[in-house]
């Protein structure tokens, strides 16, 4: 599968390929309605300093300088992306695309994508001659003349790859490097407090936290309500279900306990309201000394047995 | 287009010779029979060839007519249909409750939340009890129906349980929501994509209006094909037949049923192999007990293994289990596989159907393993756990 398949992008990707001598070109564009063009039509346009009608992309593509001087760029070839050589690839795409591309980038590169933009010389400029020039690949929200002649729909963007980025994007979609995460929403628990857990040690389960305490396994279950309030358990296993029951029946101590066949399950409900609190300082203090006295209680638990 | 790429050699299946315990599998594996018959009803509409009545359900040769009714003596309800999976079902009960108020367990499966959007129906949930045990307590319903009174100034138009759940493999308590539903007079849809097939399951003792069956995953048939069953009360609301005419032909369908598309799309291998293994479906389901009898013994295996525990109900009463395994997840962290590891592993031994990547957790499901191969799977397990240091009990 391709870029724009995978993305699901209706403009084809444009090649855009400098040249430092002058070809022969036909017509008359603005750089931005050329690469509208080649995406909509996949038809090959090629621009000189003779045809291309935009003060701004002369400048900023390097047909010549600002004082007028005669610049590096003699032609500049817009092709449809097939793979061949080229310095930029453009992609014409709406916000929703983008927005998949960059958390796809992000997956492959571990790095986020960019947007720097002023609304001038956009595609030409922006998205073309800053990536080539750069190496990095560029989001451009188009400039006047894009929007007003270059006929970009209003809900269009641009973004520029580098070539060699651009090839190593289709090269994971290829060979499926960037995994699918599950579709499925399982909680609605926010971000940052997920991760205030993961830096404690707790990874995230289906629908709980889990990890080790010294040694133990312990879990932790937010009980959605008025207040949000947090279960922490540890399980202790004994030999029959009948040990686990006596065990739990002599108990008499501050925890919950349940019997689970051959397992005592162990509980408390600490007070923290973890939606309230755990943006707070001392969070991970006040709850690691709750993990660590129902860690104990655990140990306490399984010696119980003997006399039970 | 690389078309070599769907050559049937390389169309070759990636479980085959493997014991396959993926929680959806197992009720879905072909009896000898349904194998029997594959190839001679494997092209497209192959039951069509003789329908004269313009329905698939009303075929009456191959059998499916009598099919249907025997389907619905056999879930102890009036009538059925076979439709595109559990989900179509779900979809087709809720298209005669269109607008209205839904109320669901908070474990069902998201096809049940969908079908309900598709038909814009407003949804409220039962919780369930949370960590460890997710169960849901029928009183929760009748708590559920009082609060949706109180919020819309009236009674949920139906309610939804789902039988086992997808997540933890639990068995809900059908019979007490049953009589809960009956009292408020509520229409119950009993979602059995687990059960039925499985088990037996008698929905006029159960008090469902409606029951919801997955022959793919439960009654040994090729996938798409569900059952909806329900009684002669309700059948003209769920099965309304067309009303349109052609404005300027004035064509009409007037037998085709509406939610089904008019004939429901099961009109080959799906409803035959279903009808094949009809007969084994019907004895298996007698010996449940063993079953969860096997699923206990694993259970009891599986967690030898240090900090391997059964999530959901205990004891379980269901083949389909879910288990969290912090030690093969801190292996993971520091394996080059990363959570694939497991995955690879029980391949090498002979095992598929953990989802690859998943360590933290993973579900598997047992029905229908041979002692012999129970054993196989659960020595996997040690075996993998022993290798990577984890202490395993004798």
């Amino acid at each position: 599968m391709n870029f724009r398949d995978y993305f699901e992008i209706p403009l084809n990707p444009v090649a855009v390929i400098f040249r430092k001598e002058e070809m022969d070109a036909e017509g008359e564009y603005r750089f931005c309605e050329a690469v509208r063009i080649v995406a909509e039509h996949g038809e090959r346009i090629v621009i000189n300093e003779f045809n291309l009608m935009c003060a701004g992309a002369l400048v900023s593509l390097g047909f010549v300088t600002e004082m007028a001087e005669e610049g590096e760029t003699r032609s500049i070839v817009l092709e449809p992306y097939r793979g061949q050589e080229c310095d930029v690839v453009l992609v014409v795409a709406t916000p929703d695309r983008i927005m998949r591309i960059s958390s796809y980038y992000k997956n492959l590169f571990d790095e986020e994508l960019k947007a720097q933009f002023a609304g001038e010389t956009a595609v030409c400029g922006e998205a073309t001659a800053r990536v080539r020039d750069t190496g990095e690949p560029n989001i451009s929200f188009l400039c006047p003349g894009a929007r007003e002649i270059g006929n970009y729909r209003r809900e269009e963007v641009v973004i520029g790859f580098p070539k060699d980025v651009f090839v190593r994007i289709e090269t994971a979609i290829r060979k499926q490097e960037v995994k699918a995460l599950c579709g499925c929403l399982m909680d609605d628990l926010p971000k940052d407090l997920i991760e205030r857990f993961e830096q404690m040690g707790f990874d995230k389960s289906t629908d709980h936290f889990f990890g080790f305490v010294s040694g133990k396994s312990v879990k932790l279950y937010i009980f959605k309500g008025e207040k949000n309030t947090l279960g922490i358990y540890t399980s202790v296993k004994f030999k029959s279900e009948e040990e686990a029951e006596r065990v739990a029946e002599s108990y008499a101590g501050e925890y919950v306990l349940m019997p689970r066949e051959n397992w005592i399950e162990i509980m408390k409900v600490s007070d923290i309201d973890v939606f309230q609190e755990y943006r707070k300082p001392d969070f991970e203090k006040r709850l690691n000394s709750e993990i660590e006295k129902i860690v104990e209680e655990a140990r306490r638990i399984k010696g119980l047995k003997a006399r039970a | 287009m690389e078309l070599s790429r769907y050559h049937p050699n390389n169309l070759k299946r990636i479980s085959e010779g493997m014991i396959n315990i993926h929680p959806i599998q197992r009720g879905g594996i072909l009896t000898e029979e349904a194998k029997k018959i594959l190839l001679s009803w494997a092209d497209g509409y192959s039951v069509c060839d003789v329908c004269l009545e313009g329905r698939v359900d009303l075929i009456k040769n191959p059998p499916i007519n009598q099919l249907k009714q025997d389907v619905a003596e056999f879930l102890g309800m009036d009538t059925a249909r076979f439709t595109a999976g559990a989900r179509h079902a779900k979809f087709v009960i809720m298209s005669a409750f269109k607008g209205g108020t839904l109320v669901l367990d908070s474990l069902a499966h998201y096809t049940s939340y969908i079908a309900a959007e598709l038909n814009d129906m407003k949804i409220y949930e039962v919780p369930n009890s949370g960590y460890p045990d997710f169960r849901i307590n029928p009183e929760g319903y009748a708590q559920t129906f009082e609060r949706v009174k109180e919020e819309t100034g009236r009674y949920p138009d139906i309610a939804l349980l789902t039988h086992v759940d997808y997540r933890y493999g639990n068995l809900a308590d059908a019979e007490k929501v049953g009589r809960i539903c009956e009292e408020y007079e509520i229409p119950l849809v009993l979602n059995t994509a687990y059960t039925s097939g499985l088990m037996e399951i008698n929905g006029k003792k159960l008090k469902a209006s409606f029951i919801v069956g997955s022959g793919h995953k439960s009654w040994a048939a090729t996938a798409p094909i569900g059952i909806l069953a329900t009684n002669y009360e309700l059948a003209d609301r769920a099965f309304q037949t067309s009303k349109v005419r052609g404005e300027w032909s004035g064509r009409a369908f007037t037998k085709k049923e509406l939610s089904m598309f008019g004939c429901s799309p099961v009109y080959g291998l799906p409803v035959i192999t279903l009808m094949a293994s009809f007969p084994k479906v019907v004895e298996r389901v007698k010996h449940w007990d063993e079953e969860v009898e096997k699923a206990r013994w694993f259970v009891r295996e599986m967690e030898k293994i240090e900090g391997l525990q059964l999530i959901g109900e205990r004891p379980k009463n269901h083949t389909l289990m879910h288990f969290e395994s912090p030690a093969f997840h801190s292996i993971a962290k520091s394996h080059k596989k990363k959570g694939y590891f497991l995955y690879h592993e029980l391949k090498k031994r002979g095992v598929f159907g953990v989802q690859a990547g998943m360590t933290k957790n993973f579900k598997v499901n047992t029905y229908g393993l041979s002692w012999e191969e129970l054993e196989k799977v659960a020595n996997a397990f040690k075996d993998i756990a022993e290798k990577y240091g984890v202490e395993v009990e004798d």
